[in-house]
């Protein structure tokens, strides 16, 4: 069941935007404790935002409540259109089915081809027509340029490909947003750079991406709205210039 | 389709072959007590029917009642078999036990004539055999009923205990069972615990991810149990050879059944190991999976 918010909307330069993502007054918690208060952040379709921060300072956390892994305690959340304060465990996968989310150890399924994990995703998300299911499956590992790959399974992969895979996965079902924990963490800089041109594309397609990262070099060469988490608060930051 | 493909499919059918050989040693064991109990519950029963009373005529009753008497004593339904000892019979089995003419010193034959009266093993309580006499006893033919109750006691005593140890075992032995089987499982599935969590994060609900662990450890729990049946039949054929007309208490329907049961066994404990376990692993965080 779907807990529909009143889709918000604002004003980016000329552009109306949807919002994705509108966290008001949120304190997360991990256990008993307290690891961010007065998070304030509302993130629009197709923009790109990136999430900094030392480790420990909540990244993890707060992309951890976005997909329902930590319960919404205080405050209130929308994201994709389910209310976090409401969610409960049995609208956990229907919430997931409208975001796409990557990892920095990639998660796929190891014990299966890429065509599989991908074929998984498609079949968990309700697609029945294997014809369709091919389809789907080609297009996007050609969006992610792997699609002479598919019969591969993942060690066989190159971390970026893995990575590349983990983002095909993503794209599967259209996501509104896709949040990306540091997924280019484990990559040199060379293929960091593929998957973060291929995060900017596919920002710019409308799905909006928030990606926890501590790469700088990225930020820089590949410039999106930077939040901050330090000291238990997230706050805006307006280039990168004035964090360094 | 590459060509390592096969290779790692083979490679992962292999690495379970290992829980697939431990769930069906386990069932084995389990079913080697199935074989011990069934046995001795025939061994029980073939001990208490051959359990005999001795029915003694008076000496003046014609052979003609006799048979009738006895025909009478075989429709019961306490009676299991009866055998007629004339008078005759009786004198040559006493002379042939003491090694004497017995008949020849006393110049006449002081046997009575009887029927020795083999019970069902249900009939062989003490309430029962009491009340057996007692009916017996009513005919007026019937000039002695004699058993040998202290025997009797003794069987019931032992059957007892015995089956109190064999209840007993039999409740270890299926608690080992489930517990092996439980952590041969869960191992299978700790291994792939972030598999599970993979899959909880792209959206598959609960029991689409449960489904083909289930599936899977229905059909491990099948083949172990097939494994284990090979080894009992295998068991069974060679037990003559070791134990002398221990065949004669085979019982191939109640091996059947215990086959069935080995084979049942194993399904439903690694299907509902399977479900707890993987249930375990989706309900845990991605941090505790550390």
């Amino acid at each position: 069941m779907k807990y529909l918010s009143e889709k918000c909307t604002k004003l980016i330069g000329n552009k109306i935007m949807e919002t994705v993502i509108d966290l008001t007054d949120v304190q997360i918690f991990q256990g008993h404790n307290l690891i961010l208060s007065d998070v304030d952040v509302k993130i629009g379709q197709g923009e790109f935002v990136y999430l900094i921060g030392q480790t420990g300072s909540g990244k993890s956390s707060l992309l951890k409540t976005l997909y329902g892994e930590i319960k919404l305690e205080k405050g209130t959340g929308n994201i994709a259109g389910f209310d976090l304060t409401k969610l409960k465990p049995k609208d956990i996968p229907f919430l997931r089915r409208k975001l796409g989310i990557v990892f920095q150890d990639f998660q796929l399924l190891t014990d299966r081809t890429v065509f599989q994990n991908l074929s998984f995703v498609l079949k968990a998300t309700g697609w029945k027509d294997d014809n369709k299911i091919k389809d789907r499956i080609s297009r996007v590992l050609e969006l992610v340029g792997l699609q002479t790959k598919d019969y591969k399974m993942p060690h066989e992969l190159s971390g970026g490909e893995q990575q590349r895979v983990v983002i095909a996965r993503a794209l599967l079902n259209e996501p509104e947003i896709i949040l990306a924990d540091e997924p280019t963490g484990n990559l040199d800089p060379k293929v960091s750079d593929d998957i973060m041109n291929l995060l900017h594309n596919i920002a710019q397609q409308g799905t909006a991406i928030l990606m926890a990262t501590h790469d700088y070099r990225i930020i820089q060469k590949y410039p999106g709205r930077i939040l901050k988490c330090a000291q238990g608060l997230v706050g805006e930051a307006s280039s990168l210039n004035a964090i360094l | 389709m590459s060509a390592t493909e096969p290779k790692i499919k083979k490679k992962r059918k292999v690495s379970y072959l290992p829980s697939i050989i431990s769930i069906g040693m386990v069932l084995f064991m389990l079913g080697l007590f199935g074989i011990i109990l069934i046995n001795g519950n025939k061994l029980q029963q073939y001990l208490k029917e051959n359990f005999q009373l001795t029915v003694f005529f008076k000496d003046e009753v014609a052979e003609a009642d006799m048979k009738r008497v006895m025909a009478t004593m075989q429709q019961q339904e306490y009676t299991k078999r009866v055998v007629f000892v004339s008078k005759e019979q009786a004198a040559q089995q006493f002379s042939t036990e003491i090694g004497q003419d017995f008949v020849g010193f006393l110049g006449f034959n002081p046997l009575l004539p009887s029927v020795e009266l083999f019970l069902k093993s249900s009939y062989t309580s003490p309430d029962k055999l009491k009340t057996v006499d007692i009916e017996l006893r009513r005919n007026p033919e019937v000039q002695e009923v004699v058993y040998q109750q202290n025997i009797l006691d003794e069987i019931n005593k032992n059957v007892g205990t015995i089956g109190t140890v064999l209840i007993s075992l039999s409740i270890i032995f299926l608690i080992i069972s489930i517990t092996v089987i439980n952590n041969t499982i869960r191992l299978n599935l700790y291994a792939r615990r972030f598999i599970i969590k993979s899959m909880q994060m792209v959206g598959a609900t609960h029991w689409f991810i449960i489904k083909p662990f289930m599936f899977k450890s229905i059909l491990h729990g099948l083949y172990g149990g097939i494994i284990a049946c090979l080894l009992l039949l295998g068991v069974l054929s060679a037990l003559p050879n070791w134990i002398g007309g221990i065949e004669a208490l085979y019982d191939n329907t109640q091996f059947a059944i215990l086959f069935v049961v080995v084979i049942l066994v194993g399904i439903i404990i690694s299907m509902m190991s399977s479900a707890f376990s993987t249930n375990h692993y989706l309900k845990l965080k991605i941090d505790d999976l550390y």
